[in-house]
């Protein structure tokens, strides 16, 4: 028997050596699902064996059946089961109906295999249904404690010692799974995980993993579920992934109806918003009141407030990383969403089958519909959002994604007699990214990015008359993690960007000059890199370090100004194209320590350095978007940079169900920067001059208790903040409170599922009103009464409160396919009026009307006014998939 | 583009503005409010002195008693305060400006000194006259003020005699401007006061050139006044001013243009 087996194996061995490769001479490739937990490789064999019709042969003497593992799969071909093999160094040949199982010879001389005492638990964590990643997964083994998260791909790489484990993944709405696995080798396991889908009869206690939410904790990392963002009640029933950001302790909104948030003293153009690594400039549809995000697409929104891991780099405050949806790999669904501003559409599939999927999505606005029987000017009138993610698996170590975004907003107005204007704006965001495992413990990733903001204010459409600007970028990342074992791991990449600024000219036709041309366009090239790296020190201490260095060279073509110390433009100075002509260079590192005190409390200390080296160039004080343009750190313009120092402690309590969090921070600001009065922005090549420098600071405290699921889960949160500007040239170099400096804020969420039919929201905000500058005195020009100033945001808004209301009615039947819903909801229930500007300069008509005055013969009566975007405001959607 | 946020109001429902009680802190430091207008026409010529207000609507208190006087580096005009205004300085009737000359102003007043320089600029010829009726209001005007090509502003005096009131001369006053810059609530600007004027009406146009710094002053006095409370406000600020040692307001020297015209 054993000469046999030999033989065998020598007619193995010769077989494999003719094959020019296992594919050609692949056959039938049946698809089967297979829930193997901890059993034999011969029982698993045999299964196959039953399942297929396909025998296998192998050496016994080089195969020990023996081994224990477990392997999960869901409508997958053979041949990818038979591959995930290779991890034991199996290796698989079809042959008629046989199936020939060899070990792969290895080298005496091989390194890894002589050196060899560690095993790696690698794969991918997956939604069971839709088989989308899930980002930050936990993998965890229960009798150590120890565990890693799945990456923003859903890749886990788990390497220990070889022996027996029980381990549990889970993942935050998702009923967890727990396995036991004699880990011997190097092995590949895919989990699917069932989501927890409320109207389920069984309550499912499920748990979010201590490990995970700790080490979120410890990174500064906070996450949005999807489905807090479609809970939180919208603009007139549309559910907004931007706004829904203010259940986060620290973030702060500017106004009602306003896409503008500032992050722990940062100002807007401090916060990087990312869609699939891709920069969105301006994510706001009709002027702010909308954002360009649409729910339903989106798989994943992590928050980092300051403290940012090294590969994300360009802004001082936070990053916002939106990871879009991949698309249901088993089967094809269409979903939607109406309400009375717009109606989305989703479709997601597979696409050649256990190989692809891919997710479209398109959202397009009614308004122009709406607005009809009241307008006749409104020639067009309208938003689209368009988002594209495609994915491809070459191989079991290869996969390639690819992702678009594409946001429009139009608005064109013809009155009579007059010239068609308006306003367009366009977001498109796009990048190509490919994976790739170099081992089961090293992974990259190598992304083409490209992203492209253009917005135009049409003075005549039909001659294209138009102030334009715009920015936009091209950019190759290339990232690799390595996880030698849970609490270690070692990242860095590279980022290599240009990019375009066109900052506000005056174009006619299709020409490419401008006619009126304000500030010269510039380029700029961005180059970094960086590592970070996380250990344990001890089973109670982890350190996280990391370093990014970054080079911002400015280049040519470029018209540069150099200014005197009074801000007058004294030279002019023209670059050639592509001449580099200024950089700058910044160290940013930055360490934290994560200390667990106890099995419920761990605490933590971090501190960052970072840079920015473009700005939004706005004296606007308003909660809309409007006419700003981008400028990049120059030699006028010198790059932001801010440290910042927070340290923090987490409760859980036994099952997870409730975890509170306290953290303190401090950020310094350099070269904040601010404008003079009545600034001249707009067509003003000599801009620059009209910006001065110095510096900020914010300090606070952030609490955060929250209740993750169950019948009722909701969060609370206060935050105590103070952002103080100090400018030499501005308000005589008196610190001043920055406009969006807000001491008080508080959040209270909550979500109540009664039944399965069921779903209520409550969502109320508090904090305090904006700074602002008021008069402290009046005098008349011409009949004009003319406010002056002594301090700026010397006074303040009255403080801002809302409550919103939603219910969510379930309208599927028992086991029907077609799943849908309505929503209502009251957008700011009590109707609070939240004002945010004050007026000193209108009056009130016979009419009710109030308007500023245009007759100075004789002193106006003026009135002092405030406005608001909105009172209560109802509304109703509708969504569906099947 | 108001356009888009009117149907911005009617999207979101009750949006709206309503009148408060705001009480301001009132100011530290007193101030010299100046408003000085030197053109190149005999009469027109006048320096102002107030006093800031601390309420709105409140009349401005009078600088009396100050030393004025304006000169071109060779003559000098003292100005004398009038009898019926307090606080405005005039120049004797003959006193006239000449087109590119610089001029300056000073001011004494107890221990304290004023200085502002301008320089006087050509000015353009007056736009035609645009006008249009009422369909709804039958018998009454509106004027469509026209842009001139070069940085300037246009007052326009209406005067008109109501027939139920024939004793009475009814005016009104506003102001045009053109300047060169482009702000964001220049273009979306709230709305304004919407004047009509009887057929009977004449119309008193005054064309003033603006020197830059002088355009720079009256952006920032627009900033402030017509285009401040609308859906997209700029950082609010003081006005830019030639005035030395604190003083606000503004000393212009402005050749002029003027014309008479009748609706009817």
């Amino acid at each position: 028997m054993a000469e046999a087996g030999k033989n065998l194996f020598v007619i193995i061995i010769l077989i494999s050596l003719i094959s020019p490769s296992r594919s050609f001479c692949q056959q039938n490739d049946p698809v089967i699902s297979l829930n193997a937990i901890n059993r034999s490789l011969e029982d698993i064999l045999t299964e196959l064996t039953e399942i297929t019709g396909y025998k296998f042969s192998y050496n016994p003497d080089n195969i020990s059946t023996d081994t224990v593992l477990s392997l999960t799969f869901s409508m997958k071909p053979l041949s990818e089961v038979l591959s995930s093999l290779e991890s034991l160094g199996l290796y698989h040949r079809f042959m008629k109906n046989h199936i020939i199982l060899r070990r792969k010879t290895v080298s005496p001389f091989s390194k890894r295999e002589v050196t060899k005492q560690r095993v790696t638990l690698s794969g991918y964590i997956r939604n069971r249904m839709t088989g989308e990643a899930l980002i930050g997964a936990t993998i965890a083994d229960l009798s150590s404690g120890k565990g890693v998260a799945a990456n923003g791909y859903g890749y886990y790489s788990f390497t220990v010692e070889p022996r027996v484990y029980d381990f549990y993944v889970s993942y935050i709405g998702y009923k967890p799974d727990k396995i036991s696995i004699n880990l011997l080798a190097d092995t590949t396991i895919l989990f699917n995980l069932e989501e927890n889908i409320s109207h389920l009869k069984e309550v499912i206690v499920i748990r979010d993993n201590p490990d995970r939410t700790a080490n979120r904790f410890a990174s500064g990392e906070m996450e949005i579920r999807t489905s807090s963002i479609k809970n939180i009640p919208g603009m007139l029933g549309e559910s907004d992934v931007i706004k829904s950001l203010q259940t986060i302790p620290g973030i702060n909104f500017y106004s009602d109806g306003s896409t503008i948030f500032h992050v722990r003293g940062g100002d807007r153009d401090q916060n990087m918003i990312l869609i699939d690594e891709a920069p969105v400039y301006n994510p706001a549809h009709l002027l702010g009141i909308f954002s360009a995000f649409t729910p339903g697409s989106i798989n994943n929104v992590k928050i980092f407030k300051g403290d940012m891991p090294a590969s994300y780099g360009g802004r001082l405050s936070s990053v916002i990383d939106v990871k879009l949806k991949e698309g249901n790999r088993n089967n094809l669904v269409v979903s939607g969403n109406t309400s009375p501003v717009a109606t989305t559409l989703n479709f997601e599939g597979p696409m050649f089958k256990d190989r692809s999927s891919f997710f479209i999505s398109a959202r397009r606005s009614h308004l122009k519909w709406l607005v009809a029987s009241h307008t006749t000017s409104v020639e067009k009138l309208h938003f689209n959002d368009f988002n594209l993610k495609y994915n491809y698996r070459i191989n079991s170590r290869n996969r390639i994604h690819l992702s678009y975004y594409s946001g429009l907003d139009m608005f064109q107005n013809r009155e009579s007699g007059s010239v068609s204007s308006g306003i367009s704006w366009l977001n498109n965001a796009g990048n190509i990214r490919w994976n790739h495992l170099l081992n089961d413990r090293l992974f990259s990733n190598t992304s083409l990015i490209i992203s492209n903001y253009d917005y135009n204010l049409f003075t005549n459409y039909e001659a294209k008359e138009r102030w334009n600007t715009g920015i936009s970028l091209a950019a190759l990342k290339y990232d690799i993690a390595f996880y030698p074992s849970p609490g270690n791991t070692y990242k860095a990449g590279i980022f290599l960007a240009t990019h375009f600024y066109s900052p506000g000219n005056y174009y006619i036709g299709s020409d490419a000059e401008p006619v009126t041309r304000g500030v010269s366009a510039r380029k700029a090239r961005e180059n970094a890199i960086y590592f970070s790296f996380e250990n344990e020190i001890t089973p109670k201490l982890n350190i996280r370090y990391g370093l990014r260095f970054t080079a911002w060279t400015n280049s040519g073509t470029a018209v540069e100004y150099v200014y005197n110390d009074s801000f007058f433009p004294i030279d002019t100075v023209v670059y050639p194209k592509n001449l580099n002509y200024n950089t700058y260079t910044s160290l940013e590192p930055r360490i934290g320590l994560k200390y667990k005190l106890s099995e419920n409390l761990q605490g933590k200390i971090v501190w960052s350095r970072n840079s920015q080296f473009e700005y939004l160039i706005s004296n606007s004080v308003s909660p809309f978007t409007s006419l700003e343009t981008w400028l990049p750190a120059s030699p006028n313009i010198k790059p932001m940079r801010s440290n910042q120092i927070t340290t923090g402690i987490l409760f859980n309590n036994n099952n997870e169900s409730l975890t509170v969090s306290l953290e303190a921070f401090y950020k310094e600001m350099n070269n904040y920067i601010s404008y003079v009065d009545h600034a001249h922005m707009l067509f003003n090549p000599h801009v620059e001059g009209e910006i001065r420098y110095g510096t900020g600071e914010s300090y606070g405290f952030e609490f955060l208790l929250q209740k993750p699921f169950g019948k009722i889960d909701g969060c609370i949160s206060y935050s105590f903040s103070r952002t103080i500007i100090v400018i030499p040239d501005i308000n005589e170099g008196v610190p001043f409170p920055a406009r969006y400096d807000r001491p008080h804020s508080f959040h209270f969420y909550l979500n109540y599922k009664p039944n399965p039919k069921w779903d209520i929201t409550a969502n109320w905000v508090y904090t305090s009103g904006n700074p602002i500058t008021t008069p402290t005195g009046f005098y008349y020009y011409n009949g004009y009464q003319v406010p002056f100033y002594d301090e700026r945001n010397n006074d303040r808004l009255p403080d801002y409160h809302r409550l919103d209301l939603s219910a969510e009615l379930n309208l599927t039947r028992p086991g029907s396919r077609y799943h849908h819903s309505i929503r209502f909801s009251i957008l700011n229930a009590y109707g609070r009026k939240n004002p945010f500007s004050i007026n000193f300069n209108k009056i009130l008509k016979d009419s009710g009307a109030i308007v500023v005055p245009k007759d100075r013969s004789t002193p106006p009566g003026l009135e002092t006014t405030m406005m608001y975007i909105y009172g209560a405001i109802p509304s109703m959607s509708y969504s569906f998939n099947f | 583009m108001r356009k888009l946020f009117i149907i911005l109001l009617f999207f979101v429902a009750a949006s709206c503005e309503k009148i408060v009680e705001w009480p301001v802190e009132n100011y530290v430091t007193p101030r010299l409010v100046v408003e000085g207008m030197l053109t190149n026409r005999q009469g027109l010529n006048y320096v102002t002195l107030t006093l800031p207000v601390t309420d709105p609507n409140h009349e401005p208190q009078p600088v009396s008693a100050a030393t004025v006087a304006i000169t071109d580096g060779e003559n000098i005009a003292v100005l004398s305060e009038s009898l019926d205004k307090p606080g405005t300085y005039i120049p004797d009737p003959e006193v006239a400006g000449v087109i590119y000359k610089p001029y300056r102003l000073y001011i004494s007043i107890s221990q304290y000194e004023f200085i502002a320089d301008a320089y006087m600029i050509p000015v353009t010829p007056l736009e035609e006259f645009n006008y249009y009726p009422l369909e709804k209001n039958p018998g009454y005007y509106a004027i469509a003020p026209g842009q001139s090509g070069q940085p300037s502003y246009t007052e326009y005096r209406v005067e008109w005699i109501n027939l139920s009131d024939p004793a009475t001369v009814h005016t009104s006053i506003f102001y045009t401007f053109t300047i060169q810059t482009i702000d964001v609530n220049q273009f979306f600007k709230p709305n304004a006061e919407f004047l009509a004027f009887p057929g009977n009406a004449r119309v008193i146009r005054t064309k003033y050139s603006l020197s830059p710094g002088h355009e720079k002053f009256i952006r920032g006095l627009l900033s402030e006044t017509e285009w401040n409370g609308g859906w997209f406000d700029l950082l609010p600020g003081n006005l830019h001013t030639n005035l030395s040692t604190g003083a606000v307001g503004y000393f212009a020297a402005c050749s002029v243009v003027r014309d008479t015209v009748y609706f009817e």
